[in-house]
C-alpha cells in the first residue's frame, strides 16, 4: 500500500542542513542512504505541519516540504512491498506506516542487455523472483545510463527510478501506464517529452537537468508534486491544468518575474529560491497556497510582491536574501499586510511582532480612510529599482504642477476680488506667479545642511528674478523695501532648468545611512486618483525635510510617520497653500514633529501679522523663512521686527536666513514693545487672564502672588521675563469661531437682561416722577381735610362716633 | 457744546439719556464679559471685575483685543481705539517708517482682529489720490486721518451723499437749486467755469451744517467746520475730509490724541530688565548684551535727538517722498481745476497750522460709565 510506503525521506546525513535550503539543487553532494526510520505515525499529515513534527532517529532535523526533491533521493527498494492495491490518495506517499531496514541494494539483479531491434538501447529484465518481490518498483540508480533503456515485462511498475544518470530525452515508457512515481533527479534531459501516456503518475521528479521550458505536461492531470529545481527554465508555464498539484518546486532556476500560477487550485507549497524573481504575480490566485520560498532572489519592493497581501492562505513565507529585507521596517510590513503568516522567513512568528504590525496596520488603516488617499507609496531608495523610481518622480512632479496650478488659480480668483482694493497687487501677483522657478518644485537634498544652503540660494534666486520682472514693471514696485539682493541677473530661468534635470541623479544614490538611524524617505500623495491629472498635492519626507505641496498635503500632519522619522524631521517646508489652512494644524507640529527647528513657507499667501501670531503653537523655531514669493507680508517694512517681536520666547536665530542680531531684537522690541505693556499694564488682570490659557493662567496667578511677596524683596527680574511674554499673549491667532458664537449668546443673554432691568427701572422711575408730581396736591388735600375736621371739633366727633356705632 | 445746548441732561427722558451716553451698551458688554469671566474661573468676584472693567472703560483702555462690532459701537470706542492705536505703534511713527494701508491694517488687526479692510482704505482715500492707493503713509498722517475716517464715519457718509448730489446738480445748471438757500447766480458762475471740481465752501458749509445736530452718531463741532469751510470759496470732498482731520480743533474735540505737534513725543520705548535679561541669554557674545543697560542712558540721551525728529516735517523729511509727491499731484490739479485760491493741500495746511478757534470740548463719553 502506498498509504504505508516510508517514501518520505527522513533524512540523510549530508543533507543535515538548513531547512528549505536548496544546496542538493546543485546536486555535488555526495548522497548517501541512510535510512531512516518513519515515526509510527499513521494519520495523514497537513502538508504545512510536516516540518514541526519530523523527527529521525539519528537527529532532529525539520524536513522541510521546499525540499521536495528530496523524494529523488528515496530509495525506492527500501519501501516495503505490501502496497498492490495501489491506493493513490493524495497523503498517502507521504504518511509511511512502517519501513523495512534494506536487506540487499537495489538493483543488483537487474539484467542489463542490449535490443536485438534498436541496437544502442539497453534492455532491461529482472529475475523472476525479483520482479515478483518487488513487482511495483525499479530502481536504476547511477547505472550511467545515457538513454531510457526498455523495460521488458514490467507494466506493474509504479515507481521508477533512474537518479544519477546520463539521460538526455525522456522515452520508453508508454507501457508503464501505472507508474506514479518518476524520478529522473540529475541527469541531462533537455526537454521533457514522452510522459504523455503516464497518466497516472502522481510525482514526477526532473530536478537538476538542463530543461529551458515547462512542456509536455498536458496528459499528467493527476500530478501531485512536481520538482523542476535546478534546471535553466525562464518562464512559469503550461502547468494551469494541473489541478491537483499540491507541491511545486522551481528553486534554482531563472524565472525573474512569476506569473501563470492561474488553475494550480491544489498548490499548497511553492519553492522559487534562487531564482532571479523581481515581481511576483498571481500568487492570490491560488486558493490553498499555504507555503511559498522567495529567498535569494532579486525583489527589492513591496509593490513587486503586493499580490502576496492578498492571498489568504499563506501561512509561511521566506523572502530572506532580497533586498527587500534591508528596509528598515520590512518585518513589520510584511506583518501588517499578511497578518495570517506563522512563519517568516523560517522563523516562528511571535504573538508581539504580530501585535506591533497590528497597530500599525490599524493606524494605517484609519489613516487611510481618514485621508481618502488613494495611493501610499513607500519604498526605501536604497533598493528603489531605477523604473519605479522614475515612476515615482514622475508622479511627484505631477503632483506638485497641479498643487501649483490650483494655486494660481485661488490666487486668481483672490486677484479679481482684490483688483479694484489695490490695483497694483495684481500686477505684483503677476510677478509672483510667472516668475516660480522650477527649482521651487525641486524639494532640497537630503543633507540637512546642504538643503540650508540650496534654500538660501534659491531664496536668492527666487529675488532676482523678481526683481528682474519688477524692473520690467514700473519702477514703482522695484523699490519694495527688502528685494535688494543680489545684483546677477543673468537669465534667471534658464538657470533653473539645468537645475532641475540635475536634480534627478543627486536625489537617487543613497548615501544611505550616513548618519545615525538612517535617512527617511516617504512620499504621500493626495487626490482623488492616482493616476493622471486628479493627483495634486503631495507630502515628501526626505531625510530631516518634510516638504508639503497643496493644501490636502496638511493632511500628513495627522499621519502617523513613525517615531524615528518624525523625530528625524527637523525642517518643514509648505507650498502652494494658504495659511488660512496652515494655521489650523500648526500646533500639531508640536506633537508630531518636536524636533522641528525650521519652518519654510513659500507660497502661503502669510498677509497679516496676525498670521505670525499663529507660530506662537510652536515648540520650537530656530529658523523661520516666509520666501517673498506669495507671501504679501513679506512686502511690509515691518514684517521683521514683528516676527521678532512675537516669537521672541523661541530666541530665532534666522529669518530668511539672515541672522538675526541682539540690535535686531532690540530695535524690535522698541517698535512693539508698547503693545506687551499695554496689555500688561492697562488691561483689567481678569480680561489678561482670560487672555492666556489654562496653564499660562496658573502660572501667571502663582507668579502675581511671588511677585507680591518679592517687590518687597526687591528683586523682580524673572517675572518680568515672563511678564514680557505675557504681554504677548493677547495677539494671537484666531481661527475657530465657535468661541465667538459662544459669546454671541452671553450677548444675547446681557442684552435681554439688561434690557428687562431698564425696562422696570425706567417704569419705577416714571411711577416716582408721576408721585412727586401729584404728592403737592395730595399733601395740600391731606391738610385741608383735617384742618375743616378740626375747625368743628363736635361734628367730627359726633360723625366719627356714628362710625363707630355702624361698625 | 453747542451741538447737545438744546438738550441738558434733566429735560431728556430716560431712554434718551441712555441712548445718548450709551450707557446700556456698556452695561450689556460688562454683563456678557462677566459672564465669560465666570466660564473660565467660576470663583471670580463680580464687584472686583466690574470694577475693573469700568476702570478700564474710564480710562480707554477697554478695547485692546476686542471685536470689530463692540469697537465701532460708541465714539467713545471709537475713540479709545484710536487712542489706542496710538499709544501702541508710537513708536514706529517715532521710527519714521512709511507703511502701506496693508501693513497699516496689519498692525490694526493685532488690536482687533476682525477689524475690516475697508474702513482703512478710506483712510487712506482721504491722504491719497483714489489711483495711489499703494503709496506709503506716514504714521502721523495715518493717525489723523484714521481718527476722522473712524469717528465720524457715518457723518462722512452723509457728506459725500451731500457732496455727490451737489456736484450732479453742478453739472446740469438747469435745475441749480440744491440747497434751499443757496445762492444760485454764484454757483451757475463757477459750475460753467468748472464742473465738477469742488463745490462752493459757503454751500456746502449750509448743506452740511444740519448734519450737525444729530444724536445718533457723532459730528465734528460746528465751529470747527466754519472755520475749515468758511476761509475757502471752494473745496472738493476729499479736501475737506483732510482738512478735518488736520484741525487740531477738531482733534482737541474727540478728545484724544495729543496735537499734531505732539503726536510722536512721549516716553522712548521701554527696554525692560525682563528684555535685557533675555538679551543676555541669547547673545551673550555679542557685546550688545551686557551693554544693554549701558545703552539705557544713550538711548535716553538720543532721545532729544528723537524729539527734534518728532516735529512731523522733520520726520516726513527723510523718507516721505512718495507721500509727498501723491500730494503735490493733487495739488496742482486741484489749482488748475479750480483757477483761483481753491483749498489746495497746500493752502489747507497753511489753514490748519494758522488758526484754532477751539471749540469747547464736550465731555459726553466722560460722563458714560457713571
Amino acid at each position: 500500500m502506498l498509504k504505508k510506503l516510508p517514501l518520505r525521506p527522513r533524512t540523510a546525513p549530508t543533507r543535515v542542513t538548513r531547512l528549505g535550503d536548496d544546496h542538493m539543487a546543485e546536486g555535488n553532494v555526495p548522497f548517501y542512504v541512510v535510512w531512516v526510520r518513519c515515526m509510527p505515525n499513521t494519520e495523514k499529515i497537513p502538508i504545512h505541519y510536516r516540518s514541526s513534527t519530523k523527527r529521525t532517529q539519528q537527529q532532529i532535523v525539520p524536513v522541510s516540504a521546499a525540499n521536495v526533491h528530496d523524494l529523488s533521493h528515496v530509495p525506492v527498494e527500501l519501501i516495503t512491498g505490501d502496497d498492490e492495491d495501489g491506493r493513490t490518495s493524495r497523503g498517502s506517499l507521504f504518511s509511511p506506516k512502517q519501513t523495512k531496514p534494506p536487506t540487499f541494494l537495489p538493483g543488483d539483479r537487474v539484467i542489463f542487455a542490449e535490443s536485438p531491434s534498436a541496437p544502442g538501447i539497453p534492455v532491461v529484465y529482472r529475475t523472476p523472483e525479483e520482479r515478483s518481490s518487488n513487482p511495483d518498483r525499479l530502481n536504476l540508480d547511477r547505472r550511467k545510463l545515457t538513454v531510457c533503456p526498455i523495460l521488458e515485462g514490467e507494466e506493474q511498475l509504479r515507481l521508477l527510478n533512474y537518479q544519477h544518470n546520463g539521460i538526455q530525452k525522456i522515452q520508453h515508457l508508454a507501457a508503464l501506464k501505472r507508474l506514479i512515481f518518476l524520478d529522473l533527479y540529475d541527469n541531462q534531459i533537455e526537454e521533457i517529452s514522452g510522459l504523455s501516456s503516464l497518466r497516472s503518475l502522481r510525482v514526477l521528479m526532473l530536478g537538476k537537468n538542463r530543461l529551458q521550458r515547462i512542456e509536455n505536461l498536458e496528459s499528467l492531470v493527476k500530478l501531485d508534486v512536481l520538482d523542476l529545481h535546478g534546471n535553466q527554465i525562464a518562464c512559469i508555464e503550461n502547468l494551469n491544468h494541473l489541478t491537483e498539484l499540491r507541491v511545486l518546486n522551481l528553486a534554482g532556476n531563472a524565472i525573474s518575474y512569476v506569473n501563470g500560477l492561474k488553475g494550480m487550485d491544489a498548490l499548497a507549497e511553492l519553492n522559487l529560491r534562487r531564482n532571479k524573481i523581481r515581481t511576483v504575480e498571481e500568487v492570490d490566485t491560488l486558493p490553498s497556497l499555504q507555503r511559498l520560498f522567495l529567498s535569494y532572489n532579486d525583489i527589492s519592493s513591496f509593490e513587486d510582491i503586493q499580490c502576496l497581501g492578498d492571498s489568504t492562505s499563506l501561512s509561511e513565507i521566506s523572502l530572506d536574501g532580497n533586498p527587500l529585507t534591508q528596509e528598515q521596517y520590512y518585518k513589520q510590513i510584511v506583518l501588517r499586510h499578511m497578518q495570517q503568516l506563522k512563519q517568516l522567513d523560517m522563523k516562528r512568528v511571535t504573538e508581539e511582532e504580530r501585535r506591533i504590525a497590528l497597530v500599525m496596520a490599524r493606524k494605517e488603516e484609519e489613516k487611510r480612510k481618514e485621508m481618502n488617499k488613494l495611493s501610499v507609496m513607500k519604498g526605501s531608495f536604497a533598493i528603489g529599482t531605477h523604473l519605479t523610481y522614475t515612476n515615482d518622480w514622475e508622479k511627484r512632479r505631477l503632483a506638485i504642477n497641479n498643487a501649483k496650478r490650483q494655486w494660481e488659480v485661488m490666487q486668481g480668483s483672490l486677484i479679481q476680488k482684490t483688483s479694484k482694493m489695490t490695483r497694483q497687487t495684481p500686477d505684483l501677483y503677476a510677478n509672483h506667479i510667472g516668475s516660480i522657478p522650477n527649482s521651487e518644485v525641486v524639494s532640497p537634498d537630503q543633507d540637512g545642511e546642504s538643503s540650508s544652503r540650496d534654500e538660501s540660494e534659491s531664496v536668492t534666486r527666487l529675488d532676482n528674478i523678481h526683481l528682474l520682472m519688477s524692473s520690467k514693471q514700473s519702477s514703482r514696485a522695484n523699490s519694495r523695501p527688502g528685494s535688494a539682493h543680489s545684483l546677477s541677473l543673468d537669465g534667471g530661468d534658464t538657470r533653473e532648468r539645468p537645475r532641475t534635470a540635475s536634480m534627478m541623479p543627486t536625489r537617487r544614490p543613497p548615501p544611505a545611512e550616513s548618519k545615525p538611524g538612517g535617512l527617511y524617505k516617504e512620499t504621500m500623495m493626495f487626490g482623488n486618483d492616482d493616476k493622471g491629472t486628479n493627483l495634486n498635492n503631495l507630502a515628501d519626507l526626505e531625510g530631516d525635510t518634510l516638504t508639503l505641496y497643496g493644501a490636502q498635503s496638511l493632511e500628513a500632519l495627522d499621519r502617523n510617520w513613525g517615531i524615528q522619522a518624525a523625530g528625524a524631521v527637523l525642517t518643514i517646508v509648505f507650498n502652494f497653500i494658504d495659511f488660512e489652512f496652515i494655521g489650523k494644524h500648526l500646533h500639531k507640529i508640536r506633537t508630531r514633529f518636536p524636533a522641528t527647528q525650521t519652518i519654510v513657507f513659500s507660497s502661503t499667501n502669510i498677509h497679516s501679522f496676525q498670521q505670525i501670531n499663529a507660530l506662537t503653537s510652536l515648540r520650537r523655531l530656530d529658523n523661520l523663512t516666509i520666501n517673498l514669493e506669495g507671501n504679501n507680508i513679506t512686502r511690509y517694512t515691518l514684517w521683521r521686527s514683528y516676527i521678532l517681536f512675537r516669537l521672541a520666547h523661541f530666541a530665532l536665530k534666522k529669518i530668511n536666513n539672515v541672522e538675526v542680531t541682539a540690535s535686531d531684537v532690540l530695535a524690535a522690541e522698541k517698535l512693539f514693545g508698547a503693545i506687551s505693556h499695554m496689555t500688561t499694564s492697562q488691561l483689567p488682570q481678569s480680561r489678561l487672564l482670560s487672555l492666556l490659557g489654562e496653564t499660562r493662567r496658573k502660572q501667571l496667578l502663582t507668579m502675581s502672588e511671588e511677585k507680591s511677596r518679592k517687590v518687597l524683596d526687591g528683586s523682580l527680574k524673572l517675572d518680568k521675563t515672563q511678564g514680557d511674554f505675557v504681554g504677548r499673549a493677547g495677539l494671537t491667532y484666531q481661527v475657530d469661531p465657535s468661541k465667538s458664537q459662544d459669546a454671541q449668546g452671553k450677548k444675547t443673554f446681557a442684552r435681554s437682561y439688561v434690557n428687562e432691568m431698564t425696562k422696570e427701572a425706567i417704569f419705577t422711575d416714571r411711577k416716582r416722577n408721576e408721585l412727586i408730581k401729584i404728592w403737592p396736591q395730595i399733601f395740600y388735600e391731606m391738610v385741608y381735610s383735617s384742618i375743616s375736621d378740626m375747625s368743628d371739633s363736635q361734628t367730627y366727633m359726633k360723625k366719627c362716633l356714628e362710625d363707630l356705632e355702624k361698625t | 457744546m453747542s451741538v447737545y445746548t438744546n438738550e441738558d441732561r434733566f429735560s431728556m427722558t430716560a431712554e434718551r439719556y441712555l441712548a445718548k451716553h450709551h450707557v446700556l451698551v456698556y452695561i450689556e458688554d460688562s454683563i456678557s464679559q462677566l459672564l465669560e469671566n465666570r466660564d473660565e474661573n467660576p470663583k471670580i468676584n463680580p464687584v472686583k471685575i466690574l470694577s475693573e472693567y469700568f476702570t478700564a472703560l474710564r480710562d480707554g483702555n477697554h478695547t485692546m483685543f476686542r471685536e470689530y462690532t463692540f469697537i465701532h459701537q460708541t465714539p467713545h470706542n471709537r475713540a479709545s481705539f484710536v487712542k489706542l492705536f496710538w499709544k501702541c505703534y508710537r513708536q514706529i511713527g517715532k521710527k519714521g517708517d512709511l507703511l502701506s494701508i496693508q501693513e497699516y491694517h496689519s498692525l490694526i488687526t493685532l488690536l482687533c482682529s476682525d477689524f475690516p479692510f475697508e474702513i482703512v482704505q478710506k483712510t487712506a482715500r482721504i491722504i491719497l489720490l483714489d489711483d495711489a492707493l499703494d503709496c506709503l503713509i506716514s504714521f502721523t498722517d495715518f493717525i489723523y486721518a484714521f481718527q476722522t475716517q473712524f469717528y465720524y464715519e457715518e457723518f462722512l457718509d452723509k457728506c459725500l451723499e451731500m457732496y455727490q448730489s451737489m456736484i450732479q446738480t453742478q453739472s446740469s445748471p438747469r435745475n441749480p437749486v440744491v440747497v434751499p438757500s443757496g445762492t444760485d447766480d454764484s454757483k451757475i458762475h463757477m459750475s460753467s467755469h468748472h464742473p465738477g471740481d469742488g463745490v462752493d465752501a459757503m454751500q456746502y458749509f449750509r448743506a452740511v451744517y444740519p448734519l450737525c445736530d444729530r444724536v445718533n452718531y457723532s459730528t465734528p463741532p460746528t465751529e470747527a467746520l466754519k472755520e475749515i469751510l468758511f476761509n475757502v470759496p471752494r473745496v472738493s470732498f476729499y479736501g475737506f475730509l483732510m482738512a478735518i482731520a488736520k484741525s487740531d480743533a477738531i482733534n482737541e474735540h474727540i478728545g484724544r490724541l495729543p496735537p499734531k505737534s505732539e503726536i510722536l513725543e512721549g516716553p522712548e520705548a521701554e527696554i525692560t530688565s525682563g528684555l535685557r535679561q533675555f538679551m543676555r541669554e541669547h547673545f551673550p557674545e555679542s557685546e550688545i548684551g551686557p551693554s544693554v543697560s549701558k545703552s539705557r542712558p544713550s538711548s535716553e540721551s538720543s532721545g532729544p535727538v528723537d524729539m527734534n525728529n518728532s516735529n512731523p516735517v522733520a520726520v516726513k523729511a527723510p523718507a516721505a517722498p512718495r507721500s509727498r509727491s501723491v500730494s503735490r499731484t493733487r495739488a496742482p490739479a486741484r489749482l488748475a481745476g479750480t483757477g483761483q485760491s481753491s483749498l489746495t493741500s497746500r493752502h489747507r495746511k497753511r489753514v490748519v497750522s494758522s488758526d484754532e478757534s477751539t471749540d469747547d470740548s464736550d465731555d459726553d463719553d466722560d460722563t458714560d460709565d457713571d
